[in-house]
């Protein structure tokens, strides 16, 4: 073969490539089990990725294509990859779409670190979920008591049950604080890193916090001025009645009082 | 409509007749106005109302159904349009939040164009464009009918995204329809996301001029507004946006400005060709370029990159800036944060406004960039574009207050105006008065005591 009949062969190898991992990302995407089988058969890339770093199991499992996951998953897929976008892992939008029969699939064959996710699978309070989740691996102690402690927040018995046999401790009673120092804390509070307003206001002796257009929560005090919502893994502390920082997965953001209760 | 209200309506209509016969300053042609600049021409605009209690309102009119589409005015008639779900249930959700979802309403739907007077708020005519169920779904906080109309008081142009493309005559007869293939614009991140159109149609001579940002295939065409004729079209390698292209009139050339997550670019107006690209940008890109100071302002705000670029009309090639660098020959300065979501940005006076999802307005040197104040505005959240007439600036918010601002390198809030709604639609302006869009209502404002 000459030279130039050589590099066609090659480049038509190139494009023939592409073709298919084009087209396995889109059948795992779409479900369609049969084309994934046969692409896969015609040497395409398990992990091939899209332009944001999702693998075929990334898309088949946020689109919920249990079929596709189980496949792929047992064709040796990894499951803890993140995308280079968000850097969110694909259970991450498998919990938020609610694709729970995926995400016990996943959960099976995940090898990262359970802590990472046993408070956001603890949150659907799908008891299910969270047995797999113990199943595959034992959390941290601390994890597993914040988590806990979360569940009995939001009544999630069986969840809290499982928890609790899985070595959880009863929490710390809460830090009383008194009602006038929590009034002082209410206002709707802004910042400038995120858009997002929180309202805080008092409410039979717990003081509570609303993000707007979601629902209000409970902070937990430690201190006078330390609160916490165990269940977001949200810490909360208050530099004075007018502006708090709040702490959630390694960020810190700071909220200043705009408007006052 | 309250006794003051009738009454000033009267006096309106009489200054009005005599205006527009001599002017169309009067006249709002598309989404954000003339050349989509948000700037109204009126010298006594109002400064302080409350809808809520009839003041300073000179009309309201039940608007049925559900859109985040801008009024637009020509003449004495004002156009809207509207998507009626036959689930009555079926509403927006306000408020600052990331959701990803969208609404599947499949029950089927009236998309609407209609005519009101611009003096009295009475309907003039309705037309359905288009009946049957949604093609594709909508954002939470979008609707069926986001794209504003167009119009050059010949021909009223209505842009249903998947539902079409309608010409009508200024009376409702309509004139001609394309079908525009499915606008599946949605989230970059899955490609089975659906939000849907928001791009508003903007006519530029004989041709109306539609941005088809899409998950695949996406493409920017002008048609004849004789008969919808395709007069040209221009493939994009681009996923779904969500702004209004600007005409933008250069020495030499008029070129059409697009906002774009791969790239900003420009396209000679007169042939759709490919003019200038400029990247990087946000992965989701919906405000709509703004001209003024012989610059053209584009700004995207999804972060992490979230640019504000003030590129020199008339520029032409890859004008992406060398690594490091905030400006060059064609862009006059840059901002690689600081950019904005939705709301898109107003150039009025010597200042470039921006205005965030959270109420942070930021004021700039339009020419050099300088920031000269940012200072959080009290509603919640804002979607509306901000506006300017009489030396103020008109900021909506999904509160349903319209924050009067003046306009100028200091911040002064002149004045706070209930409207009683949540109001995501941008607001219009024909001379003095102020055409708002609630959630359920038109209101029509203006000053006792006005210029007309």
């Amino acid at each position: 073969m000459n030279r130039i009949g050589i590099l066609i062969f090659v480049a038509s190898l190139g494009f023939g490539a592409g073709d298919v991992n084009e087209d396995l990302l889109e059948a795992s995407r779409v479900g369609d089990l049969s084309a994934v089988q046969a692409l896969i058969g015609k040497g395409a890339a398990l992990e091939t990725k899209t332009a944001y770093g999702q693998t075929p199991l990334y898309l088949a499992a946020m689109n919920g294509r249990e079929e596709v996951v189980r496949f792929l998953l047992d064709k040796g897929a990894n499951p803890d990859v993140r995308d280079s976008f968000y850097h969110a892992s694909m259970l991450d939008f498998v919990l938020m779409r609610k694709h729970y029969g995926v995400a016990k699939m996943l959960i099976r064959k995940r090898t990262a670190n359970p802590d990472r996710i046993l408070a956001s699978v603890a949150a659907t309070g799908d008891a299910d979920l969270v047995g797999a989740l113990l199943e595959a691996g034992k959390p941290s102690q601390p994890a597993l008591d914040k988590t806990y402690e979360a569940a009995l927040g939001e009544k999630q018995t069986e969840v809290a049950a499982l928890l609790k046999k899985a070595g959880a401790h009863e929490p710390a009673p809460a830090f009383v604080v008194d009602a006038k120092t929590l009034e002082a804390y209410a206002g709707t509070y802004k910042s400038d890193k995120i858009p997002l307003d929180i309202k805080v206001f008092s409410k039979e002796g717990k003081l509570y916090m609303q993000a707007t257009g979601q629902p209000e929560f409970a902070l937990k005090p430690k201190s006078a001025t330390q609160f916490e919502f165990a269940q977001a893994q949200v810490e909360v502390e208050f530099d004075s009645s007018a502006s708090f920082t709040l702490k959630q997965g390694g960020a810190s953001y700071g909220f200043k009082k705009a408007v006052t209760q | 409509m309250n006794r003051h209200g009738r009454a000033f309506w009267r006096w309106l209509a009489l200054g009005t007749m005599a205006a527009v016969s001599l002017a169309t300053a009067a006249d709002w042609p598309q989404f954000r106005g003339p050349s989509a600049s948000g700037v109204g021409s009126g010298t006594k605009p109002p400064i302080r109302w409350d809808a809520t209690k009839g003041i300073n309102l000179v009309w309201k009119a039940d608007i049925p159904g559900l859109s985040i589409s801008s009024p637009i005015v020509w003449g004495d008639r004002v156009y809207v349009t509207t998507a009626i779900s036959s689930d009555t249930a079926q509403k927006l959700r306000t408020g600052l939040y990331g959701d990803t979802d969208s609404v599947d309403d499949r029950s089927p739907h009236q998309w609407k164009v209609m005519a009101l007077d611009k003096l009295t708020g009475k309907l003039l005519w309705q037309q359905i464009a288009h009946a049957g169920v949604p093609k594709t779904k909508r954002h939470p906080k979008s609707s069926q009918a986001s794209p504003s109309p167009a119009t050059n008081g010949s021909v009223v142009i209505a842009y249903f995204g998947s539902e079409g493309l309608y010409a009508y005559s200024p009376d409702g007869k309509l004139l001609w329809q394309k079908d525009l293939g499915i606008q599946n614009a949605g989230w970059f991140f899955d490609p089975d996301s659906e939000w849907g159109a928001a791009s508003s149609p903007v006519i530029y001579k004989n041709s109306v001029i539609v941005l088809c940002d899409r998950q695949k295939d996406s493409f920017i065409a002008a048609f004849d507004l004789k008969d919808g004729k395709e007069l040209w079209r221009t493939a994009r390698a681009e996923v779904s946006t969500w702004g209004t292209p600007t005409v933008v009139e250069g020495k030499d050339r008029t070129e059409v400005v697009t906002n774009g997550s791969k790239a900003i670019r420009g396209y000679d107006a007169d042939t759709g060709k490919e003019l200038w690209t400029l990247g990087p940008n946000s992965e989701i890109a919906c405000t709509t370029p703004v001209a003024g100071q012989s610059l053209i302002f584009v700004t995207a705000g999804y972060p992490p990159v979230q640019p504000i670029y003030a590129i020199r009309i008339g520029s032409t090639g890859n004008l992406t800036l060398q690594a490091g660098k905030e400006s060059s020959d064609a862009i006059a300065w840059s901002k690689p944060r600081g950019g904005v979501y939705l709301p898109s940005p107003i150039v009025y006076g010597d200042q470039l406004y921006t205005l965030g999802n959270n109420g942070i307005l930021t004021a700039y040197d339009a020419k050099t960039g300088n920031r000269l104040y940012q200072q959080r505005i009290e509603g919640d959240s804002f979607v509306a574009s901000p506006v300017a007439a009489g030396g103020n600036l008109y900021l909506a918010s999904e509160d349903g207050d319209v924050f009067v601002v003046k306009a100028g390198p200091q911040y002064e809030l002149v004045a706070k105006n209930p409207v009683g709604e949540p109001v995501l639609a941008t607001p219009a302006w024909a001379d003095d008065l102020l055409i708002v869009r609630g959630a359920k209502h038109l209101f029509a404002i203006a000053e006792r005591g006005g210029s007309k």
